[in-house]
């Protein structure tokens, strides 16, 4: 197995997955309590996979020191430099991206020490007409997720739609 | 309420408030811990000014991760087989969510015991910001 795609699940991570979340219960922070449960040790929650990104050298949505990120300043955007940036943005993506759809199946517990790797699965992609939206431009891509014994413990799939136009909050699906 | 599991019926509803007023600060704890920094849910003149949106609004998968706290309560984790939703509204700065939980369908064979649920989120004004499914699986 090569170095790329993989994903070590620290105990930190999961404590700060689980805060972000106001998760409370002690699986997910104290190994006696999660072992008391009948646990091998604390357990990652249900979408911490998620987090899987942090690992990615590829992902777009971190600041990386070698591409510029778009950052805003102090100051009150003026309208001249506002144009600049939305025409930038729309010739270079189209339009908001956003997360439709996310659907996980979880075939093995992941626990705090696992290091899993993952596989990318391949894309399907599709547009249609969208009801306020403009043009909307779905993808899925389905990621499954191996343990350090190269055991399946889970399968994600997830759908993006581009939109042309910004959403507006009675539209449909919209949340990235 | 996993010693009950027994005694779950079909049609069965459990509710639960999973986040209330929800923060600005926690989409950004949020986007710390899931890696997800997109502007658009961290940076306010990034969200309305080049954007176009009213605020910066929460990721979709932090409104997924709050639905599964009430799933979770309800079902030890390893007995969750599947977690799906759709996103459809978005969730913002502000918002109080209430996860509903319907249980669909109780099937059972010889050593297992199978749990088909429905799930919706809605936020205070009672629209709904993401709905799906789970399936549980115990022995």
């Amino acid at each position: 197995m090569s170095k790329k795609n993989i994903f070590p699940i620290d105990a930190s991570q999961i404590l700060f997955f689980a805060r972000s979340i106001n998760e409370e219960n002690p699986i997910y922070y104290d190994v006696e309590y999660a072992q008391s449960k009948g646990l091998k040790g604390t357990i990652a929650p249900l979408t911490f996979v998620e987090a899987y990104h942090q690992f990615d050298s590829t992902y777009r949505l971190r600041p990386n020191p070698d591409k510029k990120w778009p950052g805003t300043p102090r100051q009150k955007i003026t309208e001249s430099k506002k144009n600049d940036k939305q025409k930038k943005k729309s010739q270079s993506k189209g339009g908001t991206g956003l997360h439709a759809e996310q659907h996980f199946e979880y075939h093995l517990p992941v626990y705090s020490g696992d290091v899993l790797h993952w596989k990318d699965g391949e894309l399907k992609s599709w547009e249609r007409e969208g009801k306020k939206g403009g043009k909307l431009i779905f993808t899925e891509y389905s990621t499954q997720f191996f343990n350090q014994n190269d055991e399946l413990v889970v399968t994600a799939r997830k759908v993006t739609v581009i939109t042309e136009k910004v959403v507006k909050e009675e539209d449909g699906k919209k949340s990235s | 309420m996993n010693e009950s599991i027994n005694s779950l019926e079909v049609g069965q509803e459990f509710t639960e408030v999973v986040v209330e007023n929800l923060t600005r600060t926690q989409i950004v704890q949020y986007a710390g811990a899931s890696g997800d920094f997109n502007p658009l849910h961290t940076d306010e003149p990034f969200a309305t000014e080049i954007a176009g949106y009213p605020s910066t609004f929460a990721h979709g998968m932090l409104g997924m991760a709050l639905t599964g706290k009430l799933l979770t309560k309800l079902f030890d984790n390893v007995t969750i087989k599947k977690f799906g939703v759709r996103f459809q509204n978005i969730i913002w700065p502000g918002d109080t969510l209430i996860t509903k939980i319907v249980i669909d369908k109780i099937e059972s064979d010889a050593e297992s015991k199978f749990i088909e649920l429905s799930i919706h989120t809605s936020n205070q004004a009672d629209k709904i910001v993401l709905s799906g499914s789970a399936s549980i699986e115990t022995q």
